[in-house]
Order: structure tokens, then sequence, then C-alpha cells
């Protein structure tokens, strides 16, 4: 009896192992071939030198790329913008996504109308909320420069994308449109893990709402603030497609990855194009380590 | 046993999911055709990859001529161009017949991505594109074949010039401030429409206004010489920048291409056009096509004592190395070139032909709308790199278009950014 | 208190909604009512025209730039659903699979194989693109639509393999351990019991999977040059382009483009007000 069930234990070990590796095959050769292998080219790509299109010697060139994109003042500001875009995003998505999620957080009529709607922001895709948008900012038939004319509150139009910091402020506006909803989500599934005993306990103890929400809602939000901020960062981060769509590769908005791709695509300089691409990806696996830590700290 | 086939089965199935990802073929996959007789292109199918129109009706006749059938691709001209660079860097097959700006020819030429044409083009097809032959020359061969003997002129509304009061277009920058001030007052609020965004046909302006100033962008030697702020690259970018301040240009044009902005001219919001192509006078007198039908008209670009220096920027076809089907694609641009086909897509897609039978003809017959103005244009006509575009051009270019956009919203003094731009350019030399 | 919370909830619904209809009413008024100054928001003479000259294409030209080519929109829509569709459906056969070997037949190395597809996670997609150009330019793959599938495929498979991963993790093995001991093998275990059990699981995933594939930008954008391939979102920021001086064509595209994922989105708002049950 025994040896028989031992027969049926191995055959059935082995099978799992077998089926096991079988299973995740597709998974894993797609990844190695389509996103690891690519990966290597890249690196490859971003430590050798431009070749006689660029009147260089072909070869390694060891870290030099890095270093000139670096010093590159065009890939500064670059940083620099992308720095503010990403401040700018998460600080106004999670004041805004608390807002929000306390606004929806209780039931009341119609919040599943409100809650459809408030997904579709995040839905479109990116481009198309740039291609919205423009409609609102453009110089000559936008709906600001009207609305705020007719207003009186400007003289004339303005071309709100050309400002310095202005742009970046606009540009950053539509791409938090595009991000809030999920943001929202985050927090509204953070509030709701609180137990309404800890509210009631806090309302014997005489606390008004804005109390409560101080000291007793804000200090449990955390580990959703940490998933918020981390998701917001990484998002910001590699902002490109609202950019494209509405300014192109000037320079006053350039993030990273639109400077990736002018230098790549535009300009085929696919050595520099790698290194400040990698550069970015550096500080991105950055944050995303951090947001795994706070997901584990969250789902504890 | 039943189960072990069958997991055998299933794991056939998986792996040879997987194994998609490595799967080669698929298109069309003859080779390169050999020989040019016309009977062994026949049922081939080429990619033409050009960033204007092009009417079906005359890519069928091509077709019904020679029995290859055409996939016209139009792109915009800055997406087309990434897309050429992107492709030939990585060796990959993008069309048969390609683009080929006279700014590719030291890119392009120099790293080999395209086919040299004196082998593959007749004789007299080559005699007869000799004098736009230089532009796409290098090493000795010639790499493309012109199509669009284009170069910079100004156009102007005559209806809204009557209505300022203004008899002639503008010979000098003195006599154009003046008339935007007559047309501002004749209620025109931008009367001259000039593109400024952060692309190609946003920096065109600027080069032509440093020729039309009397200088250049660069020496004989390729040093950069618009850094100085006695030098005509920097007055013609202040000018630029004074413009938009003063009102003369509208404050949009910061984000305008060269086609939206003409739009805007053939839809009647602008007067002048400072920098355009004389291919485009069918276009701004056609009723389907243009709200100024019959008031569009040509002009000398305005210069310092008198009309001033343009410059040409020809267009051509090329076959890149990597095209599949070269014989077929020597074909087209063969009978592209033939005079009653230039001439038909020079009424439809705005491209003044380059040959010289063609262009004898167009103006032999009274054809060439504004012909008067574009043969007196033509002796100010001078190449913006008078040794032809340096294989760095594409980067210079991409610089430009970033610093001078930044430069007119005001960003960046007029100064920093021709500075940023020598130093970048001059780094390209060294 | 109440009042402040109604005023959120008009300032919510006006936000999220407002581009949306400015989009709608752009698309169905006349180039001249657009370009007037001041603009017209609300058109007083409305149009199709906008949808008409973007479904079945116009070859004449209006001043302004009116030249769609015939077809080449529909042709970026149904693009952009057979590689959305296409993508999800690969990429669930891929990830349901593995999410099963890794969560269930726990074999060897499975923990580093799970490492692996997360960490993959962490590598943002652009430092792949330019290595990945390279390897579909090898593979002929460039500018087709089954090119651009496998991308998605390898792009979506951790995410999604992680989410049915912990999908697995959580459901009752009963139902599987029954049908093995009345004899079925693995996999057909997998496939019979397994499968169906995961069928929320799945479907939520199929969701997220359509509506990032359908936002794709960057990618197609590269990997694309005619209308092979070219899905919408691409096709889109070229009317950007070409058309910038006439809103309503602009504006008709990125409506027409915006419904698929609209649609899909109001599917999977259920799912999430079903999960967020709610305090009252």
């Amino acid at each position: 009896m025994r040896a028989w069930r031992n027969r049926e234990g191995d055959r059935s070990a082995r099978e799992a192992q077998v089926l096991g590796w079988l299973f995740v095959a597709p998974a894993v050769a797609a990844v190695v071939v389509l996103i690891l292998y690519p990966l290597v080219t890249g690196f490859k790509q971003s430590i050798r030198s431009g070749g006689f299109l660029f009147g260089e010697k072909p070869g390694y060139v060891g870290l030099r790329n890095y270093k000139d994109v670096i010093h590159d003042p065009t890939s500064q500001s670059a940083m620099r913008h992308t720095v503010e875009y990403v401040l700018l995003a998460v600080s106004l998505e999670i004041v805004l996504g608390i807002a929000i999620a306390v606004t929806l957080h209780r039931v009341f009529r119609g919040r599943g109308f409100v809650l459809a709607v408030l997904i579709l922001p995040w839905a479109l895709p990116s481009v198309v909320s740039g291609v919205l948008w423009r409609r609102v900012f453009d110089p000559d038939n936008g709906m600001l420069n009207s609305v705020l004319m007719q207003l009186h509150i400007i003289s004339h139009p303005q071309v709100w994308l050309a400002s310095g910091r202005g742009a970046i402020f606009y540009i950053t506006l539509v791409h938090v449109w595009g991000v809030l909803p999920l943001i929202s989500l985050i927090f509204l599934a953070g509030l709701q893990s609180i137990p309404d005993e800890v509210y009631s306990a806090s309302a014997v103890d005489g606390a008004t709402p804005w109390r409560q929400f101080r000291h007793v809602t804000l200090p449990l939000l955390r580990p959703s603030i940490a998933i918020a901020l981390t998701v917001g960062t990484l998002l910001a981060i590699s902002i490109f497609d609202e950019i494209y769509v509405l300014n192109g590769t000037a320079l006053n908005t350039r993030s990273i990855l639109i400077q990736v791709y002018n230098t790549t695509f535009v300009e085929a300089d696919f050595a520099h194009g790698t290194a400040l691409a990698f550069l970015l990806a550096v500080v991105t696996a950055v944050f995303g380590g951090l947001y795994a830590l706070a997901l584990r700290r969250a789902t504890v | 046993m039943n189960g072990r086939r069958g997991l055998i089965g299933l794991a056939a199935l998986v792996v040879s999911a997987s194994l998609l990802a490595a799967s080669c073929g698929g298109g069309s996959s003859s080779s390169s055709g050999a020989g040019g007789s016309s009977e062994s292109i026949r049922g081939q199918t080429i990619t033409v990859m050009v960033p204007y129109d092009m009417p079906q009706k005359l890519l069928n006749e091509f077709t019904a001529q020679t029995g290859v059938k055409v996939n016209y691709v139009k792109l915009g001209w800055d997406a087309t161009h990434t897309k050429l660079v992107t492709a030939n860097a990585a060796k990959v097959y993008i069309a048969d017949v390609a683009e080929f700006d006279w700014s590719f020819t030291g890119q392009f030429a120099g790293a080999g991505w395209v086919e040299p044409l004196d082998t593959v083009l007749p004789k007299p097809l080559l005699e007869n594109l000799k004098n736009t032959d230089a532009a796409f020359s290098a090493n000795g061969h010639t790499w493309a074949a012109c199509y669009s003997n284009d170069f910079r002129v100004s156009m102007y509304n005559k209806k809204m010039f009557a209505k300022a009061g203004i008899s002639s277009f503008p010979t000098t920058f003195d006599e154009l401030a003046t008339d935007v001030q007559k047309l501002k007052a004749a209620g025109i609020q931008y009367p001259l429409a000039i593109p400024m965004a952060a692309t190609e046909g946003g920096v065109t302006p600027w080069y032509l206004l440093t020729l039309a100033m009397g200088g250049q962008l660069f020496d004989n030697n390729l040093k950069p010489q618009f850094a100085s702020p006695s030098s005509a690259g920097y007055k013609a970018l202040q000018w630029e920048v004074d413009a938009l301040k003063n009102g003369w240009v509208s404050p949009g044009a910061v984000s305008l291409d060269d086609t939206p902005t003409f739009d805007k001219f053939t839809a009647g919001q602008n007067a002048i056009v400072l920098a355009t192509g004389p291919g485009n006078m069918p276009t701004a007198n056609d009723p389907k096509q243009s709200s100024i039908a019959g008031d569009a008209q040509l002009g000398l670009v305005p210069g310092m004592t008198g009309p001033g220096s343009s410059f040409g920027l020809p267009e051509g076809l090329s076959i890149p190395v990597t095209a599949k089907h070269k014989a077929a694609a020597a074909a087209f641009i063969e009978w592209w070139e033939q005079p009653k086909n230039a001439i038909a897509i020079y009424h439809t897609q705005g491209s003044l032909p380059c040959g010289a039978d063609a262009l004898k003809q167009l103006s032999d017959t009274g054809q060439l709308q504004g012909g008067a103005v574009v043969t007196a244009e033509l002796p100010h006509v001078v190449p913006l790199f008078p040794s032809g575009a340096p294989i760095w051009y594409e980067q210079f270019s991409s610089d430009a278009q970033g610093l001078l956009n930044a430069a007119v919203k005001g960003q960046m003094s007029v100064g920093d950014a021709l500075n940023q731009l020598s130093a970048k350019a001059a780094a390209h030399t060294q | 208190m109440r009042l402040l919370k109604l005023i959120a909830i008009v300032l919510i619904v006006a936000w999220s909604i407002g581009p949306i209809v400015l989009g709608i009413t752009t698309s169905i008024s006349t180039q001249r009512e657009v370009n007037s100054i001041p603009t017209h928001w609300v058109p007083q003479s409305p149009t199709l025209g906008a949808y008409r000259a973007l479904l079945n294409g116009s070859t004449g030209q209006v001043s302004g730039g009116t030249v769609v080519q015939g077809g080449d929109f529909v042709h970026a829509m149904t693009n952009s659903a057979v590689i959305a569709l296409g993508a999800a459906a690969l990429t669930l056969i891929v990830s349901t699979m593995a999410a099963y070997a890794l969560g269930r037949l726990r074999f060897r190395l499975s923990g580093g194989v799970l490492a692996l597809l997360i960490g993959t996670l962490v590598i943002p997609i652009f430092v792949v693109v330019i290595g990945l150009f390279q390897v579909m330019a090898n593979s002929h793959l460039i500018d087709t639509k089954r090119g651009l599938i496998l991308v998605f495929v390898a792009t979506q498979s951790p995410l999604a393999t992680w989410l049915l991963y912990t999908q697995v993790r959580e459901m009752p093995h009963e139902p599987e351990e029954a049908a093995l001991i009345d004899g079925c093998r693995r996999w057909q275990a997998f496939v019979r019991v397994v499968v169906p059990q995961m069928s929320s699981g799945i479907a939520a995933v199929a969701a997220i999977i359509v509506l990032s594939v359908w936002g794709e930008f960057l990618i197609p954008l590269l990997l694309t040059t005619t209308m092979n391939a070219k899905p919408v979102t691409v096709l889109i920021t070229e009317y950007v382009g070409k058309y910038t001086t006439n809103y309503p064509i602009v504006a008709a595209a990125g409506v027409l483009a915006l419904i698929p994922p609209a649609i899909l989105a109001l599917v999977l708002n259920k799912r999430i007000t079903g999960m967020l049950a709610g305090s009252s």
C-alpha cells in the first residue's frame, strides 16, 4: 500500500516539475527575448562610441557617454524639468487624491455615477488627453484664453505653453488629470481599510471631523500615501506622451524621456541616448524598489 | 501512457507558441530586381516615402505603364526624416524610393545609406538634372534625383496690400517695417506669418534671414559665424524676437510648423509669408484649397539695401541600400522626372520641377505661377553650406530647433541661445 | 459640511468630464466657429462633417488642410483593436499558465522565476525600446501587428502574472485536488477546474491589459511606419501636426479614439464599485 502511494506521489511531483517549467516557459521566453536581451544590447550601446557618423572611431568608451550626458546643458535642463514634473505632479496627486477619496468614501446616491466618471480620464490614452487639452491651451483658439479674455482677466491671448514655469505647470496638469483617478482609488481603498470603530472611538473623545482627519485618518493612511507617492513618482518620471502632443520637442518642456527620444531617434545618437535612458532607469529602479517595500508594508 | 502523451502534446503546443517570437519572414521577399528590363519588374510593389501629397490618379498611371504597384507613404517632414534615420541606422528596410533632402547629403551619403544613382539612372536624365545636382553630390557621386526645386521666396496677399495702400512688395527690411505698420492700421492684426516651432520648418526662416541680411551661418572652414552680435545670424534671430514682441507675428507662431503657418495665410489671417516655396503658388491660388485664391503673389525676399539673398533647399528621390526592388525604384524615379509627370505633380503637390526640360516647358507655356518673380529670385539663391551639408548637419539642426525656439519664447536671451548653438556646432568640427 | 461635499462632487465631475465634453463640442463645430475670436464653445451650427471626413476620408481639400486619406482612421482603429485584443488574449494564456505554475505547482526555482518576472516590472520600457527596435528589425517584425502583439505580451505578462499569481495563492485548493483524485492529469485539472476558478481575476486582468495596450504610444511610434500596423494613438499625433489649425478633425479623432477605452472603463467600474463596498 505504502509503496503504491509513493510511486503515485513521485509521479505527481515529477509531473508538477515538468509542467511547472513548461507553463512558465512562454512568459519567461517573452521576457528574456523581448525585454532582457534588448536591455543588454541597449546597455552595450551606451558604452560604445557613436562611430564615424559622429566623427569618432567605433569602439568601447566606458562611461564616457554617461559623463557627456551629465554635463550636457540640454540634458541637465531636461533633468531639472523632470524633477519639477515629479514634485508638482506628486504633490497635486496626493492632496487632490485624498480630498477626492474622502469625498467619495461614504456611499451616497449617485456615487456609482461619480466613480464611473472619475475613472474616465485614466482610461483614456494619454495621447488623447493631450489632444483634448490642446483645445484648452491653444494660443489662438483655446478655451482658457477665450474665457479669461471674456472675463477681462487678460487683455490678449497668452501662449501658455511657451512660458517657462507655466508650461511645466500646465503639462503637469494634463498629466495629473490622467493619473489622479488611479491615486484616488488607492486612497479610497486605504480609507476603506480603516475600521469604523476608530472613528466612533475618537468621536466619543469629542474630536471634530477636522481633528479626526488630522490625527486619526491621516496617520492610518500612511501606507496608502507611500504607495501613492511611489506610483505617482514612477509615472511622472517617465512623462512623455502629453509633452509630445502638447509641445513637441521644444526645450522649455523637455523631460528626460523626450530628450532620450530626440537624441536617439531624431539625431540618431544611439550612444548618448541609451546612456541617458539607463541613467534614468537606475533612478526609476530605486523608486521601483521603494514601491515594492511600501507595498509589502501596506499589505501586512 | 495516456497522460504522458497528452503532456507531450501540450509541451509541443507551448514550445511552438513561444517560438513565434523567433519566426522570420512575412512581406514580399523577392530579391532586388536584377537588370533594368521593364519585364522583370512587373507585378512588384514598391514603397515610396515622400512627405507630400501625390494624387492616386498619377500613381495609377505609373502602375498602368510599368506594372509596378506603388504603396505611397506620406508622413510629416520631420517624421519622415526620423523614420528614415532610425531605419537606416538599424539597417532595416523602410522604402524602395525615399525622400532625400539637401540636408541629408552629408549624413546619408557619408554613412552609405543610399545607392549612388549615377550608374542606375539613364544619362539623359542625369544631364537634365545637372543644375540641381550640386546639393545631392558628394564624393564624386550623385545620391538623389532632384524632384523639388525649392528655394525660399516670400508670398503676400495683394488684396490686403491694396487695402493698406501698399503698391509693391517691400525690398528692404526698413520698407517691410513700414508696410507692417500700414497693414496693422488697415485692420490686419498679425501681418506676418513665420513658423517658429521647434521643428526644421521653424529654423528655416532664421537661415533665410541670416542670408538675406547679408551673412552666412558658417565660414568656409565650417566655423560658426552667428554668435557675435554684429553677425547677420545674430541680427536675424533678434529680428524674429522683436517681430514677436511688436505684434507683427501671432504669439502662437512659437508652436506652429511651416504647413499650419501657410494654412493660416491661405485662410486669410496674415498678409505676408516671409519664407515659403515658389511651388506653393498653385495651392494658394486654388479656390478648393485656399480662401484667398487669386490674391496670392510672390515677392522677392527683402534684404538690407535691396532684395536679399535666399537659399535653395531642393529635395530629391533616393534609393536606400536596404530597398527590396531597386530596378522598380529606378523606374519610378525616371517616371517622376519625365516633364509631363513632373508638371502634373507641380500642379497638385507644388513641387517645382528640377529638370531643365520641365522648367522650360512650364515657363514657355506660361504655367509657371509667379514666373517673373521666380526668375528674378534665382540669381539671389545661394547654397546654405557653400561646401555641402556636413555630416553633422542633423545634430546642428536639432540643436538649433530647440535653442532658437527657446529664444523666441523669451526663455533665453538671443546671445545665450546663439552662444550655446555655436559651441555645440564648433564641437563637431574638432 | 454637506454643501462642501456637494461642491466637491460637482467639481470632481466637472474636472473629469470637462475636457471630454469640450472635445465633443469641438468635434461637432465647424472650423470657422472654432477659429473665431472669441471661440465658440457651444457650436451654433453643429455638424457631423468632421466625423464624416474621418470615417469616409475626403479627397478634396479645404483651407486648413482636411485631406484625410480615405479609410486611414478606420484602419488605425482596427489596428488598435486587433493589437489590444490579440495582446490581451495571448498574455492571458501565457500569464495564467505561469501564475498557476508559480502559485500551485511550486517547482524548483519557481521562486527565482517569480523574482525574475516581478523584477522586470521595475525596468522602465524606454531603456528596452532601443535594443528592442533592433531585435524586431532583425526578425522582420517592424511595422507588423504580430510584432507589436508580441512586444506587448512581453511587457504586460509580468504584471498580469503577478496579479493572477496572488489570486492563485488565495484560491482554495480543494476543487483542484478533487479533480486530481478523480483521475485528472495536472494539466487537465488546470484547464477544467483552476482556470474557471480564476475567471473573475482573468476578466479584470484582461480589461487592464486592453486598456493599457490601447493607450500605448511610444512603442508603436517607433515600431510602425505605414498603416499596416499603426494604431490610432500614433495616427492622432500625426493629425495634431498636420491639421493643427483644424480643431474639429483633431477633436473628432480624439473622441472616436476614446470611445472603446471609455466603454471598457465603465465595465471595469462595476468591479471597482463592487470591491469598494463602502461604508454608509
